[in-house]
């Protein structure tokens, strides 16, 4: 046996669900030529130091001998054990002579590509069309305690139940994705069973007082891992563990989900694109801050609202369109921009009252608006309705920003960057931070963080501007007049006077200071 | 020591050739089965990998 394992299980099922486990993730790493053999056979084993022998096992590596390469066979007993509906995974080989045992085997065979085959046959292919939906699985407890179970599924049901505040993508509720616990499952045939394009599955095991959680973000299409991470934790308060684990496997996976969705629907011919997939397409556009774009986005969001009128988060994005338009001053009448977002965004509030996202983007306009009470309600609700959103923390960051709470709007912008690293909004919240800097005073600071984000996304109006405003404050001649020249470059007919409507500083004083810095920049009144 | 137990034999469809060629990146290529047989078994006996 040099060139092979022999692995004892105290039970069948975990044998099986092992092997399967085995072979499918040699499948999904495609690049691999790679293929092994399994045999699995339930019978008396002896060991002796390090090895272990006895008919059970000999049995066993027999019937790894017959097996397909890629495939797994199992005797008689291990199938009779195993039960329905994972013996119904087998077909019957009937008995086979096997090398050096007396009497034939009963022989069952498990084929990774038959399996595929005979599910993709009588079932539909994998949802593509609408909002995605993700189902969480029960995480596996790898330990023999079997008190971890409530660790184990709390932290599934938990993520189950922070991933539904998402509106991006549906959540399978728990009391179907548990029907698959403790059961050897293919995540393509989770996929096709509930119809959900992604499966997020996980592992618990203890080993004293230390805890080791891993999770994986797998696309049921193409079986691709989109994510995967693993937590070591030691187990001083369960509950905290818990808590901040559940946090980091939630904040990974609803923006890797948001990612493939986008690259989903980008890979799409336009002639197959849903509803959703214009939306989708019309947020890529967007994050690309520039004029083209931004009226690309807002053509494919009415094309998705000619089908789909009610999708709140449609309305939300056209909201984000208008904004981004007007504060790019691509649409040079400021308020009749703000007051289009306004409207968009309080109809996308209408139609789902608890969409976290919804509520960011008006909380958002009402800032534009200059309502700034307003602004804050829907800003915090946004937060208290789901937590995990970097847009809730992202939009208040620019909120505190306006309002010159410089600690508020730095904590708020460094929740909202952790949360979502790459989002495409990260510029609007840098910018928000940016203007408490700036009121702060410290001019310095402000130019700096002004340039990092520029350099990120080049031409993002709000950094440019207070690149702008931080040098003509730091008096910097010549480099505040090329800042200004870049200014006018991006935004020609830009004044002193226009910036005053565009940019909602809250308070008088404040917002002398700011125009001020402009003015002495060289930007024309 | 005699006990009734489920046993899981695997082998790499050729190994043998594969070691002959490179013994280092033949072992490279096991470990990711062995990863997955490791977060599978608490309590199990793995021989061999």
């Amino acid at each position: 046996m040099g060139d092979g394992a022999l692995v004892e299980f105290a039970s069948v099922a975990e044998a099986v669900s092992c092997a399967i486990a085995i072979q499918n993730s040699i499948v999904r790493s495609t690049a691999d030529d790679i293929k092994l053999r399994i045999g699995i056979n339930l019978g008396d084993v002896i060991s002796s130091g390090d090895d272990i022998y006895g008919d059970g096992v000999n049995i066993a590596a027999r019937l790894e001998g017959i097996a397909d390469p890629g495939g797994i066979c199992i005797s008689g007993i291990v199938h009779q054990s195993l039960g329905s509906p994972n013996s119904g995974m087998f077909h019957d080989l009937g008995p086979q002579s096997l090398k050096n045992v007396t009497a034939p085997v009963n022989v069952f065979a498990w084929h990774p590509e038959k399996h595929a085959h005979q599910a993709s046959a009588n079932r539909a292919p994998i949802s593509d069309e609408g909002k995605a939906s993700i189902a969480v699985l029960a995480f596996d407890n790898m330990s023999t305690d079997p008190e971890q179970e409530y660790f184990s599924d709390g932290i599934a049901e938990d993520i189950i139940t922070a991933l539904s505040h998402f509106r991006d993508f549906f959540v399978i509720a728990r009391n179907t994705s548990f029907t698959y616990k403790g059961k050897p499952v293919r995540v393509d045939q989770v996929c096709r069973d509930l119809s959900v394009r992604y499966v997020l599955e996980g592992s618990v095991r203890k080993a004293g007082s230390r805890i080791r959680v891993t999770a994986q973000l797998i696309e049921g299409k193409t079986g691709a891992h989109l994510w995967a991470d693993r937590f070591d934790r030691d187990l001083t308060d369960v509950f905290a563990v818990q808590d901040e684990i559940t946090q980091s496997i939630v904040t990974a996976v609803a923006p890797e989900t948001m990612g493939a969705e986008t690259r989903r629907a980008r890979s799409k011919r336009p002639e197959n694109l849903s509803a959703w997939d214009l939306v989708l397409r019309a947020r890529w556009h967007l994050g690309q801050f520039n004029r083209a774009d931004n009226e690309t986005a807002t053509r494919l969001l009415n094309q998705s609202l000619a089908t789909e009128p009610d999708d709140s988060v449609t309305h939300a994005t056209l909201a984000l369109c208008h904004l981004m338009a007007m504060l790019h001053y691509w649409r040079t009448d400021t308020s009749a921009e703000i007051k289009l977002a306004q409207q968009s965004a309080e109809k996308a509030v209408q139609l789902d009252s608890n969409n976290a996202h919804a509520h960011a983007i008006l909380g958002m306009s009402e800032s534009f608006a200059r309502n700034f009470e307003a602004a804050e309600k829907h800003l915090l609700r946004s937060i208290d309705l789901n937590p995990n959103l970097a847009m809730g923390h992202g939009n208040i960051t620019a909120y505190y920003g306006v309002s010159g709470d410089y600690d508020k709007a730095k904590s708020a912008y460094e929740c909202a960057v952790a949360l979502s690293p790459r989002d495409p909004l990260k510029p609007f919240w840098r910018g928000g931070f940016g203007a408490a800097i700036f009121l702060s005073g410290a001019y310095e600071e402000c130019l700096e963080n002004a340039r990092e984000g520029l350099r990120e996304t080049p031409g993002f109006a709000s950094l440019m501007r207070q690149e702008a405003a931080a040098l003509g404050m730091l008096e910097s001649g010549d480099n505040a007049k090329q800042s200004v020249q870049r200014l006018l470059t991006a935004m020609p007919g830009l004044t002193v006077t226009t910036v005053r409507h565009i940019v909602p500083i809250r308070y008088p004083d404040d917002h002398e200071r700011w125009l001020e810095g402009l003015r002495r920049a060289g930007l024309p009144e | 020591m005699r006990r009734l137990a489920a046993i899981l034999a695997a082998d790499i469809v050729g190994f043998t050739a594969l070691m002959a060629q490179n013994e280092q990146a033949a072992l490279n290529r096991i470990m990711p089965f062995a990863a997955v047989i490791s977060t599978r078994t608490s309590d199990s006996m793995v021989v061999g990998w």
